[in-house]
């Protein structure tokens, strides 16, 4: 409100004097403060229009005296301005039918002036050809001009970037009145949330007019006679749909883009309209829009040759790279769960929404290839949905294709974004679309059949999903859309990390005000009491900080079982897959990285592992191999386990390729621990032959490396003939360390309390030196070497004599060694900070923690310090 | 910028004019030299310094700045000037080196914070040429201030990920 005081003040002044504005830059100002008043003031204030009315006058009689605009420019804009004002004062008057399009067209007048006054020089000052339209259709109209009629105008993006980021600001606060609106009429207060829904739809549509965004008009516009027609509860799917496409709409309008998709949104709109209220809507209203037509009757598209496509919006494509990981998970265990049970109808819902949703989102992107095959596939499991087919067969081949196709094909979206070249299609993808559009034609003779058959087969089943379709898909939808919502708000990431990041320091300077030795002095029992106070909620917030960076591990584990489904096919092994603790939370950072390992442990156990199906029932076995992912908890860590009922590993083949590859002594007598350790080595493989799916021994190389990246370990558990379980022993969280405080010297150092085994006070005879320089220490009746920390990072003032000081023995890899420290300080949780980008990489040191004295402490990375210790002990 | 430095590059008697600003100046023994202001976050009074294990001498080590750990580089160090015992005087000034597309905020241990002085292109001349002797790579002027000279330092080629890897691996050979 104060700005528009200051600004109704400076424009009352120039009111004043209109002869002010006779420079050219002054009619610039000008212009702008009336745009700008106009974006301000209420349309249905009569204060307000007066002040508009009188300024818009003011400039006319400003654009009349100026003579540094050319004569021809200068009266039409006199002309337009006159007639703005008109339109004004008749708003204000009440007269005229549509007042709110009338001030529409006053905004687009304006907005074109506007333009006119951005030329840099007279000279170039030119006419926008909408000021001229404008003002003939807003003065034959009287203003009653609705706003979709309004002629194609390039979007705004140079017009007036103040009033698009206004416009921006304005509708992302009406879309979320729009949304609570939407639930609230999902939870059933259907008339007041409609009303409030129509009310925000009204007005968005009037805004989307002002800065000329035609299409979000539109759109909004056959929401609206759409809302009208439906007699019963509109679907709230078709909402949300509706809501999240003018998101998109407004932000491409406000990016200067073309928001796309508006035909077939209207069309299904319409569609639903028509569908809601038989009596049918006048076509006149909507010219432009060409209505979807249902999708099965629909000409096939002509298998798309290989094309190439630029990208125009990176963000958006990257948004949608993302968006589409989460469509391909829930796809992905749908289809398993329909290769299993080809009548739930909420597994072909779920599986249609997704590449509908898809469809939807590339075609933002201009992706048409995309798009093309995403419809083709949603248009079978809408067969399959119907009841028209039967999940089986081809059809059951022709989606896994068609989701294997996308995948390939957003992974490409994705490399085009990164390496900024263009999106081009796979040759592959035209046979996958003709074999689809063959499905969908019925061309396959073997297809006809096969339905029918099975439709005999399972009779109450196919006719329950048929019942189901016709009680209407709008309702069923309706109920599935309520099961999935849940209460969440998307934060951005950095703003959460930053968060997470601010309560982890908060946590330090607790501790360091708690512990501080003049406040314990006071013994004060208030102080103690109000200390206790804020130490409990810090802890709170402290794990209220850790839940939100908490994902359940589900997500990783659904793509895990279509990969044991693809690796089953491929090596034509049976092999079934059970989930365990699927909703078992994690570190969201950690998910990503987890990934790769389980892919590369799955491989091996379905390849390695598990035997072919004779040699299994050969050994008494069941046939079908069966594979257990196991997520879980256990003391500050996860565990996620990975059994199979294989074969088990081959200790001596392991023993034997090891001793050939000179990674262990064929003196030595290594434990089991050792052995089975070896297969995490670079290249280690004791495959005969290297299969499509492993033996290169790259995999566990690749398990090895992430879960160091992580501070994890994996223990290896495996009985011959019987099986192995391997377990993956991770942090909770990559943020917050377990650790122990050393002292070496006048240094402090944090040990992952993870990677320790067992720290003591060695004895003098417990230690003894080799070839002079390297210590072997006796722990537990086997020899470990053991490393001075000093030595390693050249501290001068540690201790020399052994026996008074401590030894911690680490464990990394399966890897025992012993490390000689001075002293233990005690334990502490603490927040990781990176030294990363200032620093960089320092073999030995993982990272720096703030201690509770405040300084930065630096955490010891102890597969990198043996790594030190040994490399220098070669060298 | 760029048309300002291209303009300033034609004129020849004037072709430091785009070095023209404010520099926050700093003395290491007797000489004086000169961060360009924007740089410079704040400066903080001599801090207890973690010290880093296996990073060239200069990298003093690193010191908690309000719950960010940071390096800290002795310049004294860095320039192989003598090291010197802190005193009272002894600051870290923490500047923000552009590093790849990155910002990265770093400490910088000098003997004592002189002034913040306004530089003229005029008084500024090019750095002058030891050859193999001296590396004067990273001192992007000379400020002639009365009958003082400040040494106008790049600071993100003082602090570069390059210049610290290279005296890392010169100091491990």
């Amino acid at each position: 409100m104060q700005n528009t005081t200051a600004i109704d003040d400076e424009l009352k002044a120039n009111d004043a004097n209109p002869g002010a504005a006779s420079t050219l830059s002054d009619l610039q100002q000008q212009i702008e403060k009336v745009a700008e008043q106009y974006v301000l003031i209420d349309g249905e204030n009569p204060d307000g229009l007066a002040l508009l009315f009188q300024n818009i006058e003011a400039l006319a009689q400003a654009f009349r005296a100026n003579a540094a605009v050319a004569s021809p420019i200068r009266e039409k804009c006199v002309a337009a301005l006159e007639q703005a004002a008109r339109m004004v004062d008749a708003i204000k008057r009440g007269d005229g039918d549509n007042p709110q399009a009338a001030f529409v067209v006053v905004g687009r007048t304006l907005l074109a002036l506007q333009k006119v006054g951005r030329e840099d020089h007279v000279s170039k000052m030119g006419f926008p050809e909408e000021l001229g339209i404008d003002f003939s259709e807003g003065g034959g109209g009287h203003g009653s001009a609705p706003p979709e009629r309004l002629p194609s105008e390039k979007p705004a993006a140079e017009g007036d970037r103040q009033i698009l980021q206004l416009f921006l600001d304005q509708e992302m606060e009406r879309l979320s009145a729009m949304e609570d609106a939407i639930l609230a009429l999902e939870k059933g207060s259907r008339d007041t949330a409609l009303a409030e829904f129509k009310r925000t739809l009204h007005t968005m549509k009037g805004d989307a007019g002002v800065v000329g965004a035609e299409e979000i008009s539109s759109v909004c516009h056959k929401l609206e006679d759409y809302i009208e027609s439906a007699h019963q509860t509109p679907s709230v799917e078709l909402l949300m749909e509706v809501r999240d496409w003018l998101e998109k709409a407004i932000r491409d309008h406000c990016d200067g883009k073309k928001p796309g998709g508006a035909d077939a949104l209207i069309g299904r709109l319409r569609g639903s309209a028509e569908a809601a209220a038989p009596p049918p809507e006048p076509k006149a209203q909507a010219p432009e829009a060409v209505a979807e037509k249902p999708a099965a009757t629909e000409p096939p598209p002509s298998p798309a040759p290989v094309a190439s496509i630029e990208i125009a919006d990176k963000d958006l494509a990257r948004e949608f790279v993302a968006e589409a990981q989460e469509y391909f998970g829930s796809a992905d265990e749908n289809l398993l769960i329909l290769e299993k049970e080809p009548d739930n109808a909420e597994a072909i819902g779920a599986v249609f929404r997704a590449f509908h949703t898809m469809k939807g989102v590339v075609g933002f992107l201009g992706l048409k290839p995309i798009a093309d095959l995403a419809h083709q596939a949603e248009t079978l499991l809408d067969m399959v949905r119907n009841g028209k087919k039967s999940f089986a067969g081809s059809v059951v081949e022709a989606t896994f294709r068609s989701l294997d196709m996308l995948k390939v094909m957003v992974a490409d979206v994705n490399q085009a974004v990164v390496a900024g070249g263009a999106f081009s299609t796979r040759p592959e993808l035209g046979p996958i679309l003709t074999s689809l559009q063959d499905i969908l034609a019925g061309r396959e003779v073997v297809q006809a059949e096969k339905p029918a058959v099975e439709r005999v087969a399972v009779p109450p089943a196919a006719e329950a999903s048929e019942a189901k379709a016709e009680e209407g898909g709008e309702e069923k939808s309706t109920v599935d859309v309520g099961a999935a919502i849940k209460q969440a708000v998307k934060i951005d990431a950095d703003r959460l990390d930053l968060l997470i990041d601010t309560i982890g320091e908060l946590v330090i300077a607790e501790s360091m005000v708690t512990q501080d030795r003049e406040i314990k002095e006071l013994r004060s029992l208030r102080v103690e009491k109000n200390m206790a106070h804020l130490g409990k909620i810090t802890r709170m917030l402290q794990d209220m900080s850790m839940s939100m960076r908490m994902v359940p591990i589900e997500a990783t584990f659904r793509k895990m079982a279509r990969l044991v489904r693809d690796l089953s096919k491929k090596s034509g092994k049976r092999v079934e897959l059970n989930l365990i603790g699927k909703e078992t939370e994690l570190d969201r950072a950690m998910v990503d990285k987890l990934n790769d390992p389980l892919v590369h442990m799955i491989r091996n156990s379905v390849d390695h592992g598990i035997e072919p199906e004779a040699d299994r029932v050969a050994a008494g076995k069941p046939p079908v191999g069966h594979i257990t992912l196991k997520a879980y908890h256990r003391g500050g860590s996860i565990h996620i386990e990975v059994i199979d009922d294989g074969k088990g590993l081959d200790r001596e083949a392991i023993l034997a390729k090891g001793i050939e590859r000179g990674l262990i002594r064929a003196d030595q007598n290594p434990s089991d621990k050792e052995i089975y350790g070896l297969i995490f080595e670079p290249g280690f493989s004791t495959a005969k032959q290297i299969t499509e799916i492993s033996g290169r021994g790259v995999g566990m190389d690749v398990v090895r490396r992430n879960l160091d990246s992580l501070r994890g370990n994996v223990l290896i558990d495996t009985v011959r003939g019987k099986g192995s379980t391997f377990t993956l022993v991770l942090p909770l969280t990559t943020a917050i360390i377990d650790g122990i405080m050393v002292r070496v010297g006048g240094d402090t150092y944090i040990i992952p309390t993870l990677s320790i085994v067992e720290s003591f006070k060695p004895s003098a005879d417990q230690i003894s030196t080799v070839i002079g320089r390297g210590e072997v220490i006796q722990f537990r009746n086997s020899l470990l070497p053991l490393f001075r920390l000093s030595r390693l990072f050249s501290i001068n003032d540690a201790t020399r004599e052994a026996s008074r000081a401590t030894v911690v023995v680490v464990e990394d890899n399966g890897k025992q060694t012993a490390l000689l420290v001075d002293e233990l300080l005690g334990q502490q949780q603490t927040v990781i900070k990176s030294l990363g980008e200032a620093v960089g990489t320092i073999i030995g040191i993982s990272g720096a923690s703030i201690l509770a004295d405040g300084h930065p402490g630096l955490i010891l990375d102890v597969g990198g310090i043996v790594k030190l210790a040994t490399g220098e002990s070669k060298r | 910028m760029t048309t300002q430095a291209v303009e300033a590059g034609r004129d020849v008697g004037n072709e430091m004019a785009h070095r023209a600003g404010k520099y926050l100046t700093f003395k290491l023994g007797a000489e004086e030299f000169g961060l360009e202001i924007l740089k410079v976050q704040e400066i903080i009074k001599m801090m207890d310094i973690t010290r880093v294990p296996r990073t060239p001498d200069f990298v003093r080590g690193v010191i908690n700045l309000r719950g960010k750990v940071i390096p800290v580089v002795d310049l004294r160090l860095r320039f192989a000037m003598e090291a010197k015992a802190t005193t009272d005087k002894t600051c870290v000034i923490v500047v923000q080196v552009r590093r790849d597309n990155l910002t990265v905020t770093m400490g910088t241990i000098v003997d004592e914070v002189s002034e913040v002085l306004d530089i003229g292109g005029e008084q500024i001349e090019p750095a002058p040429e030891f050859g193999e002797m001296v590396n004067t790579d990273f001192i992007v002027g000379m400020g002639k201030v009365g009958k003082r000279v400040v040494m106008l330092l790049d600071v993100d080629k003082v602090l570069s990920q390059q210049e610290l890897d290279l005296v890392g691996k010169a100091k491990s050979n």
